[in-house]
């Protein structure tokens, strides 16, 4: 059965095996056009949540104009898959209406090669180096992961009894953890030190701004930390040995609703990627409540 | 364009350093990338001469995701193993114990084999041919 004109006319160019289908990688406005799923030929990369936007950008482009790897028009092409089944970098989470019961994390999946079966997302740097090394098979699916953690000596060792050698390691930019607040905040202006964190985040009772050590603060109000899941590379940057406090709430990781949309966002606290936060405010981001084309596409 | 609603205080802040990481032994693969091309993908896009990622436009990209990219462009490195002196993990053979002088019988077939750990990895050569008989060869080593 014929298609549309424009349909056929994609498939006499791209080849019959080749067929259109939901993206590999985040979606974004303005680019056009939908993904083809991975062929052999198709390098493919899987990574944590917080570097997913810089390897995104370097295969599709950005919404500037500045054109990506994929622009180019090559025969094989790069195909990233974000950390996070959202475009807006969220996570997803199980209908709480078709459950019955509180919504928990979903375990989204990806279908990294062209007539693959989808397999489970990977979510983090830590599960990516997982991801890498269990990618045994003669045909490479994975053939690079984007990571904000290194590779353990152990995963090397890994690497070598597989034969690869190692692990090749290239480090492509710097971000930093900061701590993130509400645009109208009860944090104190001069910000918080690291021994000040570790006083809130170790807490295992409510804690008051004015009982923070040095924070110049005669608030009474209680502070609310938050943290991301533990297999996070912001986590992983912001914890290093101690035990978290029983006050701390695990939240979404780089996701600012989680300050905004607390029971108290002007004392709320979280550790943030200051690059998600640059992609932020230079309005890559658009309200998900609003329809197709968006506001500003 | 949507609003964050939040702003980094100053103060706290610790670096962090995104990676891109493969098998070494794809960045030494023969086929090109692209048909036609000299480059394999590790080469194209991270690793070779001039890889998309330390071009104008890669650059470019990397800082409209909101990362600082390195002024010297990408820097590749791997992470090795401490050196951690040899060790001799097999165990003993039935006639043949760690440091100890063990026999065979002349006229039956006999093996032994010995495995260690260590970083670098440790090496074995036979002993010489006058302290160990003939009659076993390198291959029982």
């Amino acid at each position: 059965m014929e298609g549309r004109p424009g349909e056929k006319e994609l498939r006499s160019q791209i080849g019959p095996r080749r067929r259109l289908s939901d993206g590999p990688s985040v979606d974004r406005c303005g680019s056009g056009f939908r993904r083809l799923r991975p062929q052999p030929g198709d390098v493919v990369a899987v990574g944590g949540d917080t570097p997913q936007y810089a390897l995104g950008l370097l295969s599709d482009g950005d919404t500037s104009g500045d054109a990506g790897f994929n622009s180019a028009g090559g025969v094989n092409r790069l195909a990233t898959f974000n950390a996070t089944p959202d475009g807006n970098g969220r996570s997803a989470y199980t209908n709480s209406a078709t459950t019955g019961g509180p919504s928990v994390a979903l375990n989204p999946t990806d279908v990294l090669r062209a007539g693959t079966p989808p397999v489970q997302r990977v979510s983090s740097s830590g599960n990516a180096i997982s991801a890498l090394l269990a990618d045994t098979g003669s045909q490479e699916t994975i053939n690079f992961i984007f990571s904000a953690s290194l590779p353990t000596v152990a995963n090397d060792t890994t690497a070598a009894n597989l034969g690869w050698g190692f692990l090749h390691i290239v480090e492509i930019g710097t971000d930093s953890v900061q701590i993130a607040a509400a645009t109208t905040t009860n944090a104190p202006s001069g910000g918080l030190t690291a021994a000040e964190l570790l006083q809130i985040y170790t807490s295992n009772s409510a804690i008051q701004s004015n009982q923070v050590t040095g924070a110049g603060d005669s608030s009474t109000a209680v502070v609310i930390p938050e943290i991301p899941p533990s297999g996070s590379s912001i986590y992983k940057t912001f914890i290093a040995a101690p035990t978290l406090g029983s006050i701390v709430k695990t939240v979404e990781q780089n996701d600012p609703t989680t300050v905004t949309g607390s029971s108290s966002p002007a004392n709320t606290i979280a550790p943030f990627s200051s690059a998600r936060l640059n992609l932020w405010n230079d309005g890559y981001f658009h309200n998900p409540a609003t329809a197709f084309p968006g506001v500003g596409c | 364009m949507l609003t964050p609603g939040v702003s980094l205080l100053s103060g706290y802040s610790s670096p962090v350093t995104d990676y891109v990481i493969f098998r070494q032994s794809d960045a030494a693969l023969s086929t090109p990338f692209e048909p036609g091309g000299t480059q394999n993908w590790v080469q194209t896009l991270f690793s070779g001469t001039r890889p998309f990622v330390d071009t104008s436009g890669g650059q470019a990209l990397l800082a409209a995701s909101g990362n600082y990219a390195s002024s010297s462009g990408t820097t590749s490195f791997t992470v090795n193993a401490a050196p951690a002196a040899p060790s001799i993990t097999s165990g003993n053979a039935p006639t043949f114990t760690v440091g100890t002088a063990g026999t065979f019988t002349v006229g039956t077939a006999g093996t032994f084999t010995v495995t260690a750990t260590g970083s670098p990895a440790p090496t074995f050569s036979k002993p010489r041919s006058t302290e160990i008989p003939t009659v076993i060869g390198p291959s029982e080593v």
